[in-house]
C-alpha cells in the first residue's frame, strides 16, 4: 500500500512540475501572438460568432452553467483547506471526533467532485459551443495555461482519492497522511488561481494590444492587474461557502437524527462548520475592500458604475445577504447557550449585542441613494435627506462593519467561556503561556507601529494632496499608537491576573477609536484630504484586528485548564438554530450568485473589457428583477444537486451506520 | 403591592410602535432643527420600510434566543385563539378576540384595496445621481492639466466669469447649488461644495455632464426630472473645460483622480 502511496505522490509531483514547465513555456513571444491572431480571425463582428440551441437564450445558459459550477468548485476548494485543519486538530488534541469529522468532510467532497468536474466540462461545451469568436480569441491567449489546467485536474482528482481512500491505511501514519491532504489544497489551489487568471483577464486585460486584442506578453495576461485581488477574495470565500454548506448539511442530518448519540454528533459538526465559516467570513469585507479599489484603479468608470451606477443596488442587496449571515451566526450561537451549562451568567449580555448589531445593520443598509417620491423630493430640498445622508457614505459603514465584527466576536468569547468556572490564574501558568502571548503581543505592536511610521511618514503628494494636509494623518497614527500602549498594559494586566479586565479594556479602546473616533474622523477626512480615507479604513481594519487576535490570545491564557460547570450538552438545542444553519447556507448561496454576477456583469457590454466587444443580442445589463430571477434558479439548481449528491454518498453509509 | 410587569408581548408591541412614532413623527423634527431647514425633513417611506422591519427581526431574534421567552411571547396569543371558558360569559377576553379576529380579515382587505386603488401620490423613483457616463468620454483628459501656476489661474478666471453667467442661476454664486432659481425645482441643482457631488467624479465626468446635461443622462437617471440644461451648443469644448476646473476652485473640491497602477 505505502508504495503505490509514493507513486501516485510522484505522479503528482511530477504533473505539477510539468505544468510548471509548461507555464514557462506558454510565455508566447509576441509572434506567436500575431499568428494566432491570424488564424483567429479577429476582434471585428463578423457571422459565426454566436450561437444559440432550441431558441434559447445562451447568455443565461453560460450564466447559469457557469455559476453552478463555481458554487460547487468553492465547496469542493473550501472544504479541504478545513479538512486538514481538523484532521491536525485531531492529532494534537488527540481527540478522535475531529478525526472522523474530517474524514465525513472528505467523504462529502469526493461525492461532490465528480459533479464539479462534469459541470466543468459542460462549461467549456456551452462557452465554445455558444460564443466561438469569444472562446476562439481566449483560447488563442490563454491555451497553453488550459493544458496546465487540465492536467492539474488530474493531480486534484489523484490527490483528492488518495486522501480520502488513504483515510484507515495510514492511520497511524499521520504525518504522511496529512502532507497528502496538503497537497490535495496546494494542486486545488493552483487549479483555481489558473483558471482566476482568465476571468480577471477579460475584466482587466493586459498584455494584449487594446486595438486588436493581439498577444504581446503571456506574463502580463496572466497575472493582469485583477488576478491577485480575486485570488485572495476567493480563496478565504471559499472556505466559507464551505462552512456553511457543511453547517446545513449537518443540521439536516440533525433533524433527521434518530438517536441522541447521532444527534450530539451533527449539533456539534454544525457548530465547526458555522465556526469556520465565520472565522473566514471576518477577513472577507477586507478582501472586497481591496478587490474593489483595484477595480476602481483598473477603469474608473467601471468602479462608478459598480459603487454609484447600475450596480450600486446590487450592493445594497449584498449588504442585506451578508447582514442576514452576521445576525444568522450570532443568533445561532446565543440559542446555542442554552445547551451549555454555567450560560445563565452570561446571557444577560446578548439583548445587548442584539441592539448593537441591529443598529449597525440600520447603518449599514441605509443606501445613500434612496427611491423618493417627489414630494419627498421637495421636502428634503434634494436627492439627499440632510441627516440621513451621512449613513449612506463610506465612513459610516466602514465604522458599523468594524463594530458588527467585533461584537460577532464578542459573542465567540461569551460562547467559549459559558461553561467555564474555577481558573488557573496565568500567574501560576507555565512559561509557555507567557511567552505565547507576548510574542502575539509584540506581533501586534510591531505591525500597527509599522503602520503608524508609515502613515506619519507619509509623503501627502503621493495622494495627490497639498503638502499641509499632511495635518490629517496624525490622529490616526496617534490612535495606533494608543493601541500599541493598549496591548501592553493589557499583557501586564493579564501576567498579574486581571485578564478579564484586560480584555475589557483593550475592547473598549478598540471601539472607542475605531468606530466613534475614526468613524466620525472619516467624515472630516472625506471632505479635507479624501485620497486619505482609504488609510484611515486600513487604519480601522488593523486595530480591529489586532484586538482581536490579541484578546483571543489573551482568552486562551484565561481559561487553560479552567475547570468547567459541566460539559456542553451536544444535541440538547432548539431546533430553530438547525433552521438558521439551512438559512446561513442559502444565504451565503444567494450571495454568491449575486457577486458572481456584479463581477461579470460590470464589464456591460464587453466579452473583453475594451478589447472584444460583445455584439450578440444578449449584451444588455439586465434589470435586478430579471437578475434576482437567475441567481434565484442558480440556487435553486446548486441546492438541489448537492442535496441529490449528500444523498448519493449518505446511501452508501446506511450499511455501515452503527459508526456514525 | 408591587407593580405587574407588562408581558413580554406587549412590551415588543409598545417597542416597535415607539420606534415607528419615533421614525415618522419625531425624527423629521430633529432633522429640521439638526439641518436648520425650513420645514420638517421626513425619513423616505423607503427607509421607514427598511429600518421596520429591522426592528421587528430584532424583536423577534429577542423573544427566540431562549426557549422560556419564546413561551412567554407566545402566551397571550395562544390564549387568544384558545377562547374564553363558556362559564365565564362574555368577558373582556372573549371580546378581543372577536374583536381581533374580525379586525384582521378587514385589515388585510385595507391593505389589498390600498394597493390597487388608482392614487394621486408621485411614485418613489430612484435615481442614480451618477451613473455610468457614455464610453466615448471616459478617456478624456483635461487639456489645461498641465499648464503651468500663473496660465491656470488665468483659465480658472475665464471660468469662473463662464460659471457666473451661465450657472450661477441655478448652482449659486459660491456653488452650493443655491442660486436664484434653485427655488423653483424640484429636483434641485447639484451643490458642488457637497462632498458627495464632483468630488467624488473624475473630470472628465463633469465635462460629460455640463456637455450633454440633464438630457445626456441615461434613464436610470431619470433625464425628465433634471433641468441641467446641455451646453454643447452654447459653450466651446475650451470654454467647458475652464469651467469645469473653476467649478472645483470655487466649491473648494479635488475632482476624483483617475488612478493608475504601480
Ligand atoms: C436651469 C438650471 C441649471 C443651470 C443653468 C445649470 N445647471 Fe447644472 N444642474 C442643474 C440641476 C437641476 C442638476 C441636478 C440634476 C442632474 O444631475 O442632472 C445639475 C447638475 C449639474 C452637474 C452634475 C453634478 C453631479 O455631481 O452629478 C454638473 C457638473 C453641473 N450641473 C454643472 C453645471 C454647469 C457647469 C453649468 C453652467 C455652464 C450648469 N450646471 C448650469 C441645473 C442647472
Amino acid at each position: 500500500m505505502h508504495r503505490l502511496v509514493a507513486i501516485v505522490c510522484l505522479v503528482c509531483v511530477s504533473l505539477l512540475t510539468a505544468s510548471l514547465v509548461l507555464a514557462q513555456e506558454a510565455d508566447v513571444s509576441s509572434e506567436q501572438g500575431e499568428a494566432i491572431q491570424e488564424t483567429v480571425p479577429g476582434t471585428a463582428p463578423g457571422e459565426g460568432e454566436y450561437r444559440s440551441f432550441l431558441g434559447l437564450d445562451s447568455r443565461v445558459i453560460v450564466w447559469v452553467v457557469a455559476q453552478v459550477h463555481l458554487m460547487f468548485a468553492a465547496f469542493v476548494l473550501g472544504v479541504p483547506m478545513f479538512a486538514v485543519i481538523v484532521e491536525i486538530i485531531g492529532v494534537v488534541s488527540k481527540d478522535d471526533r475531529y478525526d472522523h469529522l474530517a474524514h465525513e468532510f472528505t467523504k462529502l467532497l469526493s461525492a461532490a467532485f465528480s459533479t464539479t468536474a462534469a459541470l466543468g466540462g459542460l462549461l467549456a461545451f456551452t462557452l465554445f459551443g455558444l460564443y466561438p469568436r469569444f472562446m476562439g480569441y481566449m483560447s488563442g491567449i490563454f491555451h497553453g495555461s488550459m493544458y496546465v489546467y487540465a492536467l492539474l485536474f488530474f493531480a486534484e482528482a489523484f490527490s483528492l482519492y488518495l486522501y480520502y481512500y488513504t483515510w484507515e491505511r495510514l492511520r497511524n501514519r499521520k504525518a504522511l497522511h496529512i502532507s497528502l491532504g496538503v497537497l490535495l489544497n496546494v494542486v486545488g489551489t493552483a487549479l483555481m488561481f489558473i483558471a482566476n487568471s482568465w476571468l480577471t483577464f477579460m475584466m482587466s486585460p493586459k498584455g494584449v494590444d487594446p486595438a486588436t486584442g493581439a498577444l504581446i506578453s503571456f506574463r502580463d495576461a496572466f497575472a493582469n492587474p485583477l488576478w491577485q485581488p480575486i485570488n485572495v477574495h476567493r480563496l478565504i470565500a471559499n472556505v466559507t461557502f464551505g462552512g456553511f454548506v457543511v453547517g446545513a448539511y449537518a443540521a439536516i442530518r440533525f433533524m433527521n437524527a434518530k438517536t441522541d448519540e447521532q444527534r450530539a454528533h451533527y449539533d456539534w459538526m454544525g457548530y465547526i462548520g458555522n465556526f469556520v465559516a465565520i472565522l473566514a467570513l471576518i477577513p472577507l469585507p477586507f478582501a472586497g475592500y481591496y478587490l474593489g479599489r483595484e477595480i476602481y484603479s483598473v477603469s474608473p468608470v467601471m468602479g462608478n458604475n459598480m459603487m454609484g451606477g447600475a450596480f450600486s443596488w446590487t450592493f445594497i442587496i449584498q449588504a442585506i445577504l451578508i447582514g442576514m449571515i452576521f445576525v444568522g451566526a450570532n443568533y445561532y450561537l446565543w440559542t446555542g447557550m442554552s445547551r451549555i451549562p454555567g450560560s445563565e451568567r452570561y446571557t444577560g449580555y446578548i439583548k445587548y449585542l442584539n441592539v448593537i448589531l441591529l443598529l449597525c445593520f440600520a447603518v449599514w443598509l441605509t443606501p445613500h441613494n434612496l427611491p423618493l417620491s417627489s414630494e419627498e423630493q421637495l421636502l428634503m430640498g434634494g436627492q439627499y435627506h440632510p441627516v440621513l445622508k451621512y449613513l449612506g457614505l463610506m465612513s459610516a459603514k466602514n465604522a458599523a462593519v468594524n463594530f458588527i465584527i467585533l461584537s460577532t466576536f464578542f459573542s465567540f468569547l461569551l460562547y467559549r467561556r459559558a461553561n467555564k468556572s474555577e481558573r488557573v490564574p496565568v500567574s501560576e501558568q507555565g512559561r509557555t503561556v507567557k511567552i505565547v502571548v507576548s510574542a502575539v503581543g509584540v506581533l501586534c505592536m510591531a505591525l500597527l507601529g509599522a503602520y503608524a511610521y508609515s502613515l506619519l511618514a507619509l509623503d501627502p503628494t503621493t495622494l495627490d494632496l497639498a503638502p499641509e494636509k499632511s495635518r490629517y494623518f496624525v490622529l490616526p497614527a496617534v490612535l495606533l499608537i494608543v493601541q500599541i500602549g493598549a496591548i501592553g498594559a493589557c499583557a501586564v494586566l493579564t501576567f498579574v491576573n486581571r485578564g478579564i479586565v484586560a480584555q475589557a479594556a483593550l475592547f473598549g479602546v478598540t471601539i472607542l477609536s475605531v468606530v466613534f473616533i475614526l468613524g466620525v474622523y472619516g467624515f472630516v477626512v472625506m471632505t479635507e484630504a479624501n485620497p486619505f480615507l482609504r488609510n484611515i479604513a486600513v487604519c480601522q481594519v488593523l486595530l480591529v484586528l489586532s484586538s482581536l487576535v490579541f484578546g483571543s490570545a489573551i482568552d486562551v491564557a484565561l481559561f487553560r485548564k479552567a475547570q468547567q460547570v459541566g460539559n456542553i450538552a451536544w444535541g440538547r438545542i432548539p431546533i430553530r438554530s438547525q433552521y438558521t444553519l439551512v438559512l446561513l447556507c442559502v444565504s451565503i448561496v444567494l450571495l454568491m450568485g449575486l457577486m458572481g454576477y456584479i463581477r461579470s456583469g460590470l464589464r456591460e457590454d464587453w466579452h473583453v473589457y475594451g478589447v472584444i466587444r460583445d455584439t450578440s443580442q444578449w449584451a444588455f445589463t439586465p434589470t435586478m428583477a430579471y437578475m434576482s430571477k437567475v441567481v434565484a434558479l442558480c440556487t435553486v439548481i446548486f441546492l438541489g444537486l448537492v442535496t441529490f449528491v449528500f444523498w448519493l454518498s449518505g446511501l452508501q453509509q446506511k450499511e455501515s451506520e452503527p459508526d456514525s | 403591592m408591587p407593580r405587574r410587569r407588562m408581558s413580554l408581548f406587549w412590551s415588543v408591541v409598545v417597542a416597535c410602535a415607539s420606534i415607528y412614532v419615533f421614525l415618522a413623527f419625531v425624527f423629521p423634527y430633529a432633522a429640521m432643527w439638526i439641518a436648520g431647514s425650513e420645514n420638517a425633513l421626513p425619513v423616505p417611506a423607503a427607509l421607514i420600510a427598511i429600518f421596520m422591519a429591522l426592528t421587528i427581526v430584532g424583536a423577534l431574534i429577542h423573544v427566540s434566543t431562549d426557549d422560556d421567552r419564546l413561551r412567554e411571547f407566545l402566551d397571550p396569543v395562544v390564549r387568544l385563539l384558545r377562547g374564553w371558558d363558556r362559564s365565564e360569559g362574555y368577558s373582556t377576553r372573549a371580546v378581543a378576540r372577536l374583536a381581533v379576529l374580525t379586525a384582521f380579515p378587514l385589515l388585510v382587505g385595507w391593505v389589498v384595496y390600498g394597493a390597487a386603488a388608482p392614487d394621486t401620490r408621485t411614485p418613489s423613483l430612484l435615481r442614480i445621481q451618477h451613473p455610468t457616463m457614455p464610453g466615448r468620454y471616459e478617456n478624456l483628459t483635461n487639456p489645461f492639466a498641465d499648464v503651468d501656476e500663473a496660465t491656470r489661474a488665468q483659465y480658472i478666471e475665464e471660468g469662473t466669469t463662464l460659471y457666473q453667467v451661465n450657472c450661477r442661476p441655478c448652482h449659486g454664486t459660491k456653488a452650493d447649488g443655491a442660486g436664484p432659481m434653485a427655488r423653483g425645482l424640484r429636483l434641485k441643482p447639484a451643490d458642488f461644495q457637497d462632498a458627495g457631488t464632483i468630488g467624488t467624479v473624475v473630470e472628465s465626468y463633469a465635462f460629460w455632464r455640463i456637455k450633454e446635461g440633464g438630457r445626456g443622462l441615461p434613464m436610470a437617471a431619470s433625464p425628465w426630472d433634471s433641468a441641467m440644461p446641455a451646453w454643447k451648443d452654447e459653450l466651446s469644448d475650451e470654454e467647458i473645460w475652464k469651467i469645469v476646473m473653476a467649478e472645483y476652485a470655487i466649491a473648494g473640491r479635488e475632482p476624483r483622480k483617475p488612478e493608475s497602477h504601480e
